[in-house]
């Protein structure tokens, strides 16, 4: 898709987009912890990234190529915003400092906090009422990180049971969450 | 059908898709927005177990971000110069051909000089056996250019050579003579023990 989108077919780019913009959204989220600000940053991220694209030589791998210019992009962004905000100097280096910064901002409005507390609460009482199975294995995947063939060595049971868990465990969640996002 | 497709998306958010599957899936993805939404949900589940944030993605967003891809010009992989284009690589090999050809010109004059300089040598060394000394002398005598007759230079080189032999004679030791002559090369060595 990379090497398309260098030959100068843009709809490519259009896919990497959809593949990694939750994963680009989350990791912008960490620095800039208003959403709306946090996607504003996240487009600018992939709008920088294809202007760089032509210069990408595939030395990384493409998700961390896009994940050093999304955190450049969130520190410039913050310095950006501080500097319009005040003239107190911040250490963009201080990831404690940047989350303070931000707590203090008081981006979160009470509705956005009693809708993520309700969220959070279903997800995780749809977890604990997950087969051991599933729930093993969805938590393994994403507490842990760790990949199919790991979770299979781990289960002792083939990759294919431990695929189909994890997209059970996602689906089972997904049916009580839908509702709640309309 | 619909149910093998969210299994793809699972399969896509982990990893576990090669890459000719990820690309159908996507493409399929990017015509369909229930597809899209599912992703996002997924995406937000595994977030929310990790962080304990819910964290929502407007579902317009890759859209956004392609149309405002779409206004911008295209950029081109650059494509690899050759770090020789024809016209330096011909004038490189004219250039060798040139320099080759010089290169043997010269070495076959300075062969061909050095060829009629080694006569006389020889003929000294054939001299040797009966007078020892004088053949000394001889072989340590100057190479004669070959433009002057060798008879008369012999004649007034004579005195010179034998006042040579006589130092060595008596210093007895080893020397060695550069008989640089006219930029003509040549060395010997010469030595000689009293005993």
């Amino acid at each position: 898709m990379v090497l398309r989108v260098q030959q100068g077919d843009k709809s490519a780019y259009d896919l990497l987009v959809i593949k990694y913009q939750h994963k680009i959204i989350q990791l912008v989220n960490r620095y800039v912890k208003d959403q709306s600000e946090a996607q504003d940053v996240a487009q600018e991220t992939f709008i920088k990234a294809y202007r760089a694209l032509a210069n990408f030589r595939g030395d990384s791998a493409f998700y961390t190529w896009l994940y050093r210019i999304a955190i450049n992009t969130a520190k410039n962004y913050l310095v950006a915003r501080t500097r319009r905000g005040s003239d107190s100097e911040l250490d963009i280096d201080d990831e404690e400092q940047v989350h303070n910064i931000n707590e203090l901002k008081g981006l979160d409005t009470p509705e956005q906090m009693l809708l993520n507390d309700e969220i959070i609460e279903t997800i995780r009482s749809a977890i604990e009422k997950l087969p051991e199975e599933m729930r093993i294995a969805i938590t393994l995947r994403e507490f842990e990180g760790m990949s199919y063939e790991e979770i299979a060595e781990a289960m002792d049971c083939p990759v294919g049971t431990v695929r189909s868990r994890i997209f059970r465990a996602r689906e089972a969640i997904d049916s009580k969450l839908n509702p709640l996002l309309g | 059908m619909i149910e093998e497709l969210n299994q793809k998306i699972s399969q896509l958010i982990d990893n576990d898709l090669d890459k000719e599957e990820a690309l159908v899936l996507l493409k399929k993805m990017k015509q369909d927005p229930v597809l899209q939404a599912k992703l996002s949900r997924y995406e937000t589940i595994g977030h929310a177990i990790k962080s304990d944030v819910f964290l929502s993605v407007d579902c317009d967003f890759a859209a956004r971000v392609n149309q405002a891809i779409h206004k911008e010009p295209v950029y081109l992989l650059p494509k690899r110069k050759s770090v020789f284009n024809p016209n330096i690589r011909l004038s490189a090999l004219a250039a060798s051909v040139a320099l080759l050809a010089v290169l043997v010109s010269q070495g076959f004059l300075s062969y061909s000089s050095s060829e009629s300089l080694n006569k006389p040598s020889l003929l000294i060394a054939s001299n040797t056996e009966s007078e020892p000394l004088n053949s000394l002398a001889q072989a340590s005598r100057p190479v004669i250019p070959s433009d002057r007759p060798l008879e008369t230079k012999a004649g007034t080189v004579h005195s010179s050579v034998s006042r040579f032999a006589e130092y060595l004679q008596a210093h007895n030791s080893t020397r060695y003579i550069d008989g640089g002559f006219e930029r003509q090369p040549y060395a010997r060595i010469v030595s000689y023990s009293q005993e």
